[in-house]
């Protein structure tokens, strides 16, 4: 059985998308570092919308990521 | 002075109170064994020392010296803690990347490129700056800041002119004196360094010394600054017309 942390999130800001990518660590039930992926996603920027919004929508979308964890990534 | 002898069925307490107290153990021996053996559900076993003059000397000679420290928990904090307040973890080190690629700096604002979140280390920030029209300056008005720890104010400023000045002002004089110099057009220089501080440069720029401005300026700068909960890379622009960044971020990352 593992379970995940987070790790260092980053998020990048360009004028026509938002890149979050966020390190998370498996770690086994002995406390042992199995691996480490980072997850990133992408969320493109409708016209001139305010990169906040942008953020929310990338913050949801990597969490759902996060959560949901490819068994190939574990 | 009190104490009461150990009682080797018992649990044994050993109580020292006094002024003025010395405790001092000499063993000598061909062999000598210390095990220190705990073992229970809950187990403390605080130093604290305090002091007006701590000397804590450990000296350990020998031919052959093995230290095995093994610790095994779900999480595990070991901390040193140095002088600055920061303390000193041993652990994996990552490098990763994160790029921001012509972001728009309005003139007169301050854009956030990158934020980080999270413990690390701001390894080396690479930059290429180009105004979009006549009115800024990006060797004098381009500002790369890093905020660390939730900084209000940057402990990192730098222009191109700031870079520029770390590696001796190479690139400006090699624009004002014609080495390695080609022209652009009428009065319109560009020149790239061939030569850089490991620790950081400016290493391109073209300059129109009709209206003493600069075109575009790249670079980069080693930081190498640790942060412990953020960092934030953003531009400032104080010129007058705006300006795109390009800024690629490398940063270390604490397993």
């Amino acid at each position: 059985m593992t379970r995940v942390e987070h790790g260092l999130k980053v998020v990048t800001y360009t004028d026509k998308e938002v890149i979050i990518k966020q390190r998370v660590k498996i770690i086994d039930d002995q406390g042992n570092l199995i691996k480490a992926p980072i997850i990133e996603v992408r969320e493109k920027r409708r016209g001139k919308e305010p990169l906040k919004n942008v953020k929310d929508r990338a913050e949801k979308l990597i969490l759902e990521r996060v959560k949901n964890i490819k068994p190939e990534e574990r | 002075m009190t104490s009461d002898a150990p009682d080797y069925t018992l649990l044994s307490d050993v109580n020292i109170t006094g002024t003025e107290i010395m405790v001092a153990m000499d063993l000598q021996g061909a062999t000598i064994a210390m095990p220190i053996d705990v073992q229970g559900a809950t187990i403390a076993l605080p130093v604290d020392i305090q002091g007006q003059t701590i000397n804590l000397d450990v000296n350990i000679v020998a031919s052959t010296v093995t230290i095995d420290v093994n610790i095994s928990a779900q999480t595990v904090d070991v901390k040193i803690y140095t002088p600055s307040g920061r303390w000193v973890v041993g652990s994996e080190l990552l490098t990763a990347e994160a790029y921001s690629y012509g972001t728009t700096v309005a003139s007169g604002s301050e854009v956030e490129l990158i934020s980080l979140t999270g413990r690390g280390r701001i390894k080396q920030i690479g930059f290429y700056f180009e105004r979009v029209n006549p009115g800024t300056d990006v060797y004098t008005d381009i500002y790369l800041r890093v905020y660390v720890d939730g900084e209000t104010s940057p402990s990192i400023s730098l222009r191109p002119l700031d870079v520029d000045r770390l590696n001796g002002y190479l690139l400006i004089i090699n624009l004002m004196y014609g080495i390695n110099r080609v022209t652009y057009a009428s009065d319109d220089y560009v020149s790239t360094a061939q030569a850089s501080s490991p620790e950081g440069a400016l290493t391109c720029m073209r300059r129109i010394f009709v209206d003493s401005g600069s075109v575009f300026a790249g670079g980069y700068v080693r930081l190498n600054a640790e942060f412990t909960s953020s960092a934030s890379i953003k531009v400032y622009n104080k010129g007058t017309s705006d300006t795109k960044a390009y800024v690629i971020l490398l940063y270390g990352e604490y397993l």
